[in-house]
């Protein structure tokens, strides 16, 4: 027994409000356990799909500007990049899921629309334009999947230190407490009963 | 203006001499084969060795063999306009100087987006080629995009863009560089010997393809129809001014207006833009429509062999060889398949 106790009464009431304490407590953990796990699930799903998303609009952004620095040169293509004078921006916010303090990402001037270029339309290269286009997809997936990502190790950290809790609390906390609690009684009685045969010792005497 | 004259015959015959000495398909397709490593060292042994070792310093892989060939480009266009002189040299000129508009258009882009001048200098236009010098040092003198249209004022297009209102931006300034080089090409090809005529429609035929492909792309991107009518050209054949409003309002009011020209080939560009749709990209109606220009480009040299028209096939020959050598270092650098990069090589 690893708990260091007095097997008093008083010590006896204390501990039992212990043990009610403590299993409250881990009954709320399994549920916070539960409760974010089934968000990291579920999150788990949509990132799969988020992931799944990037890595085509990377292949087709790759495959459009290979393409484009091919057909029109790469001193064509740098030449319209310096046009663009936007940098994209990104915001991170915190919110709170279960008590978990996550990121959340927004972005600005991820991806111009068309019209809102900066360079002619008139004498403009598919090309070009298309890889643009492809790039501003690209990056906005990127900001999502980025967002949630970190939420997702951030719950799955959580996950984890809940987990340790309700472990702890489970095959640790609540069984040596549970044993003190039966040390106590078992003392207790055994005093008792020494008390009684104490008794009876004097009273034939 | 008489195409023959001066010394045309003169220019037509090195035109011809030149040409003989560009590369052929078959070398094209063995070059595909060969591996990215071995490529740079291959188009050196294939004429451009001393641009290659001018900016092999600077410069690695794909990015050394277009600076080389850019280079390459500029000194061959600066060369055979120096044999031009007289009325070929306006013709002639005509193909050699739409060059500048790129480099007028990067000068702008810097300007206006306070691109550092090191940063043009070693990534756009390369401080080795002599032709840049200029345009480099408008970007040093230039602070805002009013002083570059200022440092332009003695170039073809330097009037059109000083006409700009004050409060113009950079897309209007393109648009207007844009529209004056074909403007300019029709007012130079507007005598009406039979050459120049070839010349006018081949410039005609670019005025369309470039209308074809603003509308495509201008739709495809969900412009709306008014914005797609102002981007286009004026001066085409087969998408004129007056149909302009009817082409830029939808794909099948497009394929009316090209149905309605017997030049051009609406069923097989129907099919071609089938393809376009499942790919979604505009790749194969860009690669029809120069493919047709250059069949036009070639037929034109065959029919006056003694006239400018040598001298252009030979122009147009040469920025063909540089941009399928550029296509197949790039391609074959970036691993594109093979495939793709036969598929764009003329």
């Amino acid at each position: 027994m690893a708990l260091d106790i007095k097997p008093t009464r008083s010590e006896l009431i204390n501990l039992k409000r212990r043990i009610k304490q403590t299993k409250n407590g881990y009954k709320l953990l399994k549920m916070k356990r539960d409760g974010l796990f089934h968000e990291f699930r579920t999150l788990l799903g949509e990132m799969i799909e988020a992931k799944r998303d990037l890595t085509d609009a990377y292949v087709l952004a790759k495959a459009r500007i290979d393409l484009a620095n091919a057909i029109e040169g790469g001193l064509k293509v740098r030449s319209a990049a310096i046009a663009n004078s936007a940098t994209p921006e990104v915001e991170v916010e915190r919110r709170n899921i279960m008590g978990v303090v996550v990121p959340s990402v927004s972005g600005t001037n991820l991806k111009q629309a068309f019209g809102d270029r900066q360079i002619g339309f008139t004498g403009s290269s598919p090309y070009i334009d298309e890889a643009a286009e492809s790039f501003g997809d690209l990056i906005e997936k990127i900001v999502k999947a980025s967002e949630m990502e970190a939420t997702l190790k951030r719950l799955l950290a959580e996950i984890e230190s809940t987990k340790r809790r309700v472990n702890a609390l489970e095959f640790k906390v609540i069984p040596e407490l549970e044993e003190a609690q039966v040390f106590i009684q078992l003392r207790l009685e055994e005093m008792e009963r020494e008390e009684t045969f104490r008794l009876k010792r004097f009273k034939n005497k | 203006m008489a195409l023959i004259g001066n010394n045309t015959g003169y220019v037509a015959a090195r035109a011809k001499s030149r040409k003989s000495s560009l590369l052929d398909r078959t070398r094209l397709r063995q070059l595909i084969q060969q591996s990215p490593e071995q490529l740079p060292v291959s188009i050196g042994d294939n004429g451009y060795r001393a641009e290659i070792d001018l900016y092999a310093g600077r410069y690695t892989g794909a990015d050394l063999v277009e600076a080389a060939l850019t280079h390459n480009l500029q000194s061959e266009l600066a060369s055979i306009l120096k044999l031009c002189s007289g009325s070929v040299r306006d013709l002639v000129e005509v193909y050699t100087g739409r060059f500048r508009y790129h480099n007028a258009k990067v000068v702008l882009r810097a300007v206006v987006n306070d691109v550092e001048i090191d940063k043009v200098r070693h990534s756009i236009l390369p401080e080795e080629s002599e032709i840049n010098a200029p345009w480099l040092k408008m970007i040093e003198e230039s602070s805002t995009i009013r002083d570059a249209a200022e440092q332009m004022r003695r170039l073809p297009f330097g009037k059109d863009l000083l006409s700009l209102s004050s409060d113009a931006k950079l897309v209007d300034y393109e648009n207007a560089l844009d529209r004056h080089y074909f403007k300019n090409s029709l007012r130079v090809l507007s005598s009406g010997s039979p050459e120049v005529r070839m010349l006018r429609e081949s410039i005609q035929m670019e005025i369309d393809h470039r209308n074809i492909t603003n509308i495509l792309e201008g739709q495809a991107f969900g412009l709306s129809p008014s914005e797609i009518s102002d981007a286009l050209i004026q001066g085409g054949r087969i998408v004129s001014e007056r149909s302009f409003t009817q082409a830029s309002s939808s794909r099948s009011g497009l394929m009316d207006v090209l149905r309605q020209s017997n030049r051009f080939d609406s069923e097989t560009f129907s099919q071609v833009l089938q393809d376009s749709d499942n790919s979604r990209t505009l790749d194969p109606v860009i690669t029809w429509l120069r493919t047709r220009e250059h069949d036009m480009m070639k037929r034109m040299s065959y029919l006056h062999p003694i006239s400018a028209l040598p001298v252009i096939h030979y122009v147009a020959s040469k920025v063909e060889e540089v941009d399928d050598l550029r296509l197949i270092v790039r391609g074959r650098m970036a691993g594109l398949p093979t495939e793709v990069i036969e598929a764009h090589v003329l």
